[in-house]
């Protein structure tokens, strides 16, 4: 177990490098550049502004610079677009919000969808499995930039619930419109996930040496059929919540949260270097740590699986 | 006393291609303290009617005619009361023990659950039971094993679990659904001494499916005969082996492989076993049988009763009985 850990993490190592270099490159090749303006800078400015950011060196001493920044001070440099700003400092500022409201749309999501496809499973095929199929399939083809205006219209303009936008520090009512709208479509994948495993685990042979014993159908369910139904859901459920809790430009922009996701696509179009990549090992880190947790969760649930 | 009583039981299936009539009208009398073997070749219908008995067909089936327990009408019984029956009345092992057992749950949760629930015992009574019934079905070590998980026991070992668990409340019968099937054959023969074992200590009427009649000698005293879903024959194992009435139960007896016979080859009969879905109007082996005449294909053969404790269903029975 110990050992499983060390050898994960000696990989997480050279993934993000790779992650951070590949990134870098990318980035860089795409056309135009953080000071790009409609208005021209003067040429000496311009070369000022490089030097000081350091974007006169070659790549890969940026590169270089900028991972051992990193690895040494743990800073990932300053914002070129939000002045006085480090990357570090939107990063604090905005995944605190992405995190609670992606934290609570994954709870939503996996508690209803869970729900929603253990019951599909039991009552296959009569009224409740259509019912709920229905409705995975209807969640799943609404985005959410439709879901968004449609739950504005009902409870902010036509009930007056709800704000229809805003943080205020996560203070509930602003926390229910986003996480509807976030955790809708991924309720959706989770319910049918479930229920077709689960379908496929009632058919087991060991589930009717569990009713030749006896037991009641809620007891088989969910002592015997549980566990191993959830096991694909759970490796879905690895990237969703990294998905969820890094955020959503949608929610952010059309909520105003103030989460990640919108610097996140803000950073990408004023190719504000060090804020994509900031926010791209931030992602790419929490997939990896939440990738080996969906591997530990497996060794919990199934005791042939041992590392 | 006739403890299970099966009377015209027919299961069919509705699938996509239409209905499949796996069991056709079967008589079954099953007394107290018998063991009886119920022999049939793949698609005899044979597990599927103890899946009858037991209230456990799949989704697509449904059964049809009477099975009785002790009085009690099973068919048609909610799910609750066949609860109560499953297990503390009625047991049954199956073929792939490896299978059968939960691969995510600990041999002792598994079988304690089945006291707690049927018996009302403590965690610590039940343990300490499932502990003396894995003893007393011979597994090493029961008390250390039992914390163990299925993937950590052998096939036979698990077969030996598997009896253990059925035996907990002590049902008055246990329904063995080819239990060696999935098997090595050398301990082929431990489980089947376990199941004469079991009878002798605890009066268990044992119900054993099989299509190995090998190993119907010695283990059974009753037999009875399936195919297509209909009962060939049925008597004392002792004299149909001596004397099959039925054409296809002499073809059974000729195929188990004998060392005392000089023969090149295996005896195997002609044919293949016959589709389900297509219900023929007279005698389902009519295609197969070395004895057939005209009328076999046309009308269904009656069951007849040549002697007070056989029955055949035959135009044409062998040894001379008309």
């Amino acid at each position: 177990m110990i050992y499983f850990l060390l050898k994960r993490l000696a990989v997480a190592v050279p993934t993000l490098l790779i992650l951070i270099v590949v990134s870098y490159v990318l980035m860089y090749a795409a056309p135009g550049g953080p000071f790009d303006t409609e208005r021209t800078l003067p040429p000496e400015v311009m070369a000022n502004l490089q030097h000081k950011y350091g974007l006169d060196q070659p790549l890969a001493v940026q590169i270089w610079r900028y991972v051992v920044s990193i690895v040494t001070e743990f800073d990932f440099g300053p914002s070129f677009q939000y002045t006085d700003q480090s990357v570090n400092d939107i990063i604090e500022q905005g995944f605190p919000v992405t995190l609670t409201y992606g934290g609570w749309s994954f709870l939503v999501a996996v508690l209803v969808g869970v729900s929603l496809g253990i019951a599909a499973a039991v009552h296959h095929n009569t009224l409740l499995d259509y019912l709920s199929v229905g409705v995975s399939i209807g969640a799943q083809v609404l985005p959410n930039f439709v879901l968004a205006p449609i739950l504005t219209l009902i409870f902010t303009l036509w009930l007056a619930w709800l704000p229809g936008g805003g943080w205020q520090g996560g203070h509930w009512p602003y926390v229910i419109m986003p996480v509807i709208a976030l955790s809708t479509s991924f309720m959706a994948s989770i319910a049918r996930i479930t229920r077709s495993s689960m379908l496929e685990v009632l058919n087991a042979d060991f589930i009717r040496t569990a009713r030749a014993k006896g037991l009641p159908m809620w007891r088989i369910v969910f002592r015997h059929a549980l566990k191993p139904a959830l096991l694909p859901v759970i490796s879905y459920l690895g990237p969703a919540f990294v998905g969820m809790i890094t955020g959503s430009v949608v929610i952010d922009v059309f909520f105003a949260t103030g989460g990640i996701g919108q610097f996140f696509v803000n950073s990408a179009l004023n190719r504000d270097y060090p804020v994509i990549m900031g926010i791209t090992i931030l992602a790419g880190g929490l997939t990896i740590l939440f990738n080996t947790v969906v591997d530990l969760l497996y060794a919990w649930i199934d005791p042939r699986i041992r590392y | 006393m006739t403890l299970l009583r099966v009377r015209d039981l027919s299961v069919t299936f509705e699938t996509g291609d239409g209905t499949v009539n796996a069991v056709n009208g079967v008589d079954l009398a099953i007394g107290a303290g018998q063991s009886v073997a119920v022999v049939g070749e793949s698609g005899s219908g044979k597990s599927q009617i103890m899946f009858a008995i037991m209230g456990l067909l799949a989704r697509n089936g449904a059964a049809a005619g009477s099975v009785t327990f002790d009085g009690t009408e099973l068919l048609g019984l909610d799910e609750g009361a066949l609860n109560r029956i499953r297990s503390s009345q009625i047991a049954m092992i199956f073929q792939n023990p490896m299978t059968a057992l939960n691969p995510y749950m600990r041999i002792s949760h598994q079988m304690t659950e089945v006291l707690t629930l049927h018996k009302g015992m403590s965690r610590r009574a039940a343990l300490a039971e499932a502990i003396g019934l894995l003893d007393a079905m011979e597994v090493p070590e029961a008390a250390t094993r039992i914390g163990m998980y299925p993937h950590e026991f052998s096939g036979g070992m698990l077969q030996r679990v598997l009896i253990a668990m059925a035996l907990l409340c002590r049902p008055r019968l246990l329904i063995a659904d080819e239990p060696t099937t999935a098997l090595d054959a050398t301990v082929r023969g431990q489980i089947m001494r376990l199941l004469a074992d079991v009878r002798a200590r605890f009066g268990t009427t044992v119900i054993l499916v099989t299509h190995d009649v090998g190993i119907v000698a010695g283990h059974c005293d009753e037999m009875v005969v399936l195919y297509g879903g209909r009962v060939m024959e049925s008597g004392p194992v002792a004299r149909i082996f001596a004397a099959p009435h039925h054409p296809y139960t002499r073809s059974l007896l000729d195929a188990v492989p004998r060392l005392d016979r000089d023969d090149e080859r295996l005896r195997s009969i002609p044919g293949d076993p016959l589709g389900t879905n297509l219900l023929p109007a007279g005698c389902p082996f009519a295609a197969r049988c070395p004895r057939v005449e005209e009328r076999c294909h046309r009308e269904r053969p009656a069951s007849e009763r040549p002697a007070p404790d056989r029955v055949v269903a035959c135009h044409r029975p062998l040894e001379g009985v008309a």
